[in-house]
């Protein structure tokens, strides 16, 4: 009997590729040979959940650099560099929360977005104005465009850079938006949601089965059915 | 039906080449394939294996003898296994189809692992050199799959 891995029965290589935990081994796996490629889902439903990358700081080096959309992640399951390019730019922006392989990106206007640096993919979510406590945006109101309302009922004003760097603490999908469900999100004054399907943010009265995690570095959000003890 | 090594007869295997190969019978059901033949009564010897060539039968029913033995402990069992694959990709080939057509579970899983192994943290270049396999993919496909994720490809 000849040996021809190429052409292993399409079980055995399911066997093999399942043994496979770190997500860029299985995509290289489906990348040797046709038989290889088809016998195995596109989409893996065995990997468990992978260490994210870690997304390093733009250097501080030349001016032209700002406008690179080119930048560094660190795989620590492949202790190796990733260099990805941004949709856009990634300067004067902050990044305000990860998941899903989702990034949420603020700059100095009312827009969130969110970015997938590996599909290049960048959808919307509601504008900074459309939370609950912002009563106003005003441009022509230079150095305190927004006015919120405070708990106490008063009226206070920020700039546009405030509104990028502190109205939002962190911003948590509850599901990949491919999925399209709610995302969360932490403002400085209250805890906020947004239906994907409305154009607002509105405040949380209830997570009902939901369970979020907020954290500095990593935050979760998932359905607590199914976890005993949450 | 009391399969105990106290009351275990020996069986014969035959394999594709006609190597006939004398084997415990507590050993030999390890292969759900054979069990079943044994169970069902229809064992008369030699056992035909027309997809299992002699030297691949006779690492199969090595490692049969070691997992079938119950004083061996796990640990021993494990140190053992991580010396049995230390072979080339041939014979680990042959091991993996006699593995599968055998239906042995636990061997099966230890080759597929090993294979795994091997493959982890390479690229498709290398394990296409390791494994001896042609890169079929048109030049088209292969650059819309490095597009896909250029990333993984670096």
């Amino acid at each position: 009997m000849s040996v021809d891995w190429s052409q292993l029965p399409p079980e055995l290589l399911e066997t093999i590729a399942k043994k496979l935990k770190i997500y860029v081994d299985y995509l290289r796996f489906r990348a040797v040979c046709h038989n290889w490629r088809s016998s195995v889902l596109k989409t893996p439903n065995h990997l468990p959940c992978q260490i994210p990358w870690l997304f390093l700081p733009q250097p501080h080096s030349h001016q032209t650099h700002k406008l690179h959309r080119r930048r560094a992640f660190f795989s620590l399951s492949e202790n190796k560099f990733h260099f990805l390019n941004l949709p856009e730019p990634s300067h004067c922006k902050r990044l305000c929360g990860s998941s899903h392989g989702w990034l949420v990106i603020l700059d100095e206007t009312p827009t969130i977005s969110l970015i997938n640096a590996i599909t290049d993919a960048k959808l919307y979510l509601p504008p900074l104005s459309t939370f609950p406590n912002v009563s106003d945006l005003n441009f022509s109101k230079i150095g305190r465009e927004y006015t919120l309302r405070t708990f106490t009922g008063d009226l206070v004003t920020h700039n546009l850079r405030e509104m990028r760097d502190v109205f939002i603490k962190k911003v948590v999908l509850s599901s990949s938006p491919s999925n399209g469900r709610r995302f969360y999100c932490r403002s400085d004054t209250a805890s906020d949601r947004l239906n994907s399907s409305g154009p607002r943010w509105e405040k949380v009265e209830s997570l009902g089965d939901g369970a979020l995690f907020l954290g500095q570095n990593s935050s979760l959000c998932l359905v607590s059915v199914g976890f005993s003890g949450m | 039906m009391s399969l105990s090594p106290s009351t275990s007869k020996m069986l014969s295997l035959k394999s594709s080449d006609g190597k006939v190969l004398e084997v415990e019978e507590h050993v030999a059901v390890l292969c759900e394939t054979i069990k079943s033949l044994v169970e069902d009564g229809c064992a008369d010897s030699p056992i035909p294996l027309a997809n299992v060539d002699g030297a691949t039968l006779g690492n199969v029913m090595e490692w049969c003898k070691k997992h079938a033995d119950q004083k061996a402990s796990a640990d021993d069992l494990e140190d053992w296994d991580a010396e049995f694959v230390e072979r080339d990709q041939g014979e680990l080939y042959h091991l993996i189809m006699a593995a599968n057509y055998l239906n042995i579970k636990g061997l099966l899983d230890l080759i597929c692992q090993k294979v795994a192994d091997m493959i982890k943290g390479k690229h498709p270049e290398k394990i296409r050199e390791i494994f001896n396999i042609e890169n079929d993919f048109t030049p088209e496909q292969q650059e819309q799959i490095r597009k896909d994720n250029s990333w993984a490809f670096e």
